[in-house]
């Protein structure tokens, strides 16, 4: 295991397709060879739910006859993508984790998958994921519960924990990702990749099973940050069946990523906020912050009001939106939902209107807090969990587990980015003390993605390096 | 919320058995508030109820709205 790592990027693949060196066929072979080895392990790796070689083929075929004709249609073009199984495509079923959905194939793809297949990308297959998305860890006791590419017996972090484990393995550069409490960037920030929730709104939700009207976004796992730009590129932009994104302002594109200077970085952090995140979490947290400050950044401790109350804004709101979101279907499928997410449902079905109301006031409280923090800073920093990826237990793989000291944890930092709807993105920060990926993230201004990413891109200049992880092949001959 | 609750509150992990009670309790028409307030309890959501809106001088509208925010000057971003 080599020390200095690094992923295969799509841009190394376009720079392989353009000189001839490989085929978008040659590279879809190769990706879905790993990921049906990765899956014939014991323990199986469990990303996907579904594979489809030939109509994988298929696309890339097109993909090389466009790259031979030299009509290569942008940053995607050839490229092999994974689709949590929350969003609808074209000709496969839309299971969203649970035993009971996808008895049939969806007729369209969803407005996101259908920019990405606009764009040359190749659909390679549908992801595992926790239960209606409904958790942070990726356990799902009645479906596929994916594996840690950096230590098979941990967990990969959820909902998106396919897409992690995917993207963390190496079978794709970029994959698809929902969030409405850190379900992007807590596989990021376990899988050891890169994850950004955009600002609400921006990437359209329509299509798909999504669980909480006010808290989900959608938005990419990648290999780096500039894959997570040129999926915004790609994708961003209003759709029938999601009112926010039809109410975003019109995209500008990001382009290339490219590193703000250290010395005119503002970057805001809540000291206040770090209680009771596990100890290697905090001490990385600080060693990056210590690094930016020698390389001239300002950093500056600052307090959000009713920083203690976003947690449970964000329960409050899932609970009780999530349990909206499947009435009808408690009512025929109770008995065929896991028994964790039939007790946060069940409890869901209980917030009383004013409680939901009254969790919205003091969101709106917080929301500000952090608009004003923005006033005069370029970023809000945090870790992105406050805690590593747990190991998994014959209990969680069988029957399944509800362990609140882990739910606050790894929400601990994600949640305030849903409750404002401001973006955020997770960059991975090296390995604690058992080898496990520790993670770092930034939240910016509303609409300010190119801003975040680029700020993003510095951090990443001072953060340890990852190290290959245990289960990884490159798509391309090293 | 109390200050080392990620670290081991005491909540124990519920699986098993407890795990299946704990269901059972939460979909029955009388034990279910009680499930919910113990859950409200042990996550810090009964704190929410206790901020008086009434004694802040700039209080926000309840609102459901999602956070949509206004487009920048030049409706691009």
């Amino acid at each position: 295991m080599s020390e200095s790592f690094r992923r295969t990027l799509a841009a190394d693949l376009h720079k392989a397709y353009a000189s001839s060196e490989v085929s978008p066929v040659d590279v879809t072979r190769r990706a879905l060879d790993w990921a049906t080895r990765c899956e014939r392990e014991e323990p199986s790796l469990d990303a996907f739910v579904i594979l489809d070689e030939d109509r994988a083929i298929e696309q890339a075929t097109a993909s090389k006859e466009r790259w031979q004709a030299g009509k290569q249609r942008g940053p995607f073009d050839g490229i092999p993508v994974a689709i949590k199984d929350e969003f609808h495509v074209a000709g496969y079923p839309t299971a969203a984790g649970t035993a009971f959905l996808g008895t049939r194939a969806q007729p369209f793809d969803c407005p996101i998958v259908a920019r990405l297949r606009d764009a040359g990308a190749i659909i390679l297959g549908k992801t595992s994921m926790h239960e209606i998305g409904l958790g942070g860890s990726g356990i799902n006791p009645l479906g596929l519960t994916a594996r840690n590419p950096y230590a098979s017996e941990y967990m990969t972090g959820g909902s998106s924990s396919g897409s992690g484990a995917a993207v963390s393995a190496g079978v794709v550069p970029v994959a698809l990702g929902s969030d409405a409490g850190g379900s992007i960037r807590i596989p990021a920030s376990f899988c050891g990749v890169y994850g950004i929730k955009p600002t609400y709104g921006r990437l359209p939700t329509a299509g798909g099973e999504l669980l909480s009207k006010t808290l989900d976004h959608t938005g990419p796992l990648g290999a780096s940050l500039q894959e997570l730009a040129d999926f915004i590129d790609i994708t961003a932009g209003g759709a029938e069946g999601d009112e926010a994104s039809l109410l975003a302002p019109h995209h500008k594109k990001i382009g290339a990523v490219e590193a703000t200077p250290f010395e005119t970085l503002r970057l805001a952090w809540c000291p206040e906020m770090l209680s009771g995140a596990q100890d290697d979490v905090i001490a990385s947290f600080h060693n990056t912050l210590d690094a930016l400050r020698e390389r001239g950044a300002k950093v500056q401790a600052v307090s959000i009001p009713y920083h203690d109350l976003i947690q449970a804004v964000g329960y409050m709101t899932i609970a009780s939106e999530g349990a909206a979101s499947q009435q009808q279907r408690l009512k025929r499928y109770r008995d065929k939902y896991s028994l964790p997410t039939r007790l946060l449902l069940a409890v869901g079905n209980r917030v009383t209107v004013s409680e939901y109301m009254q969790a919205q006031r003091v969101r709106s409280l917080i929301k500000r807090g952090f608009l004003d923090v923005f006033e005069r800073f370029d970023a809000f920093v945090s870790p992105t969990t406050g805690c590593v990826a747990k190991r998994l237990t014959e209990a969680d793989l069988s029957i399944g587990a509800v362990d609140s000291d882990f739910n606050a944890a790894v929400s601990q930092f994600t949640f305030a980015g849903n409750i404002t709807g401001l973006p955020a993105v997770s960059i991975p920060a090296g390995l604690d003390r058992n080898r496990l990926p520790l993670s770092f993230q930034l939240m910016g201004r509303p609409w300010a993605e190119a801003e975040v990413l680029s700020i993003a891109a510095s951090v990443d200049q001072v953060t340890p390096e990852m190290p290959e992880p245990i289960h990884y092949q490159a798509l391309l001959e090293q | 919320m109390s200050k080392k609750r990620n670290q081991g509150s005491g909540v124990p992990v519920l699986t098993g058995q407890a795990l299946v009670a704990a269901v059972n309790a939460a979909e029955a028409p009388l034990l279910g508030d009680g499930v919910k307030q113990l859950f409200f309890k042990q996550l810090g959501l009964d704190r929410l109820m206790e901020v008086e809106f009434d004694l802040l001088d700039d209080a926000p509208d309840a609102s459901i709205m999602a956070p949509v925010y206004p487009a920048p000057e030049g409706g691009e971003a």
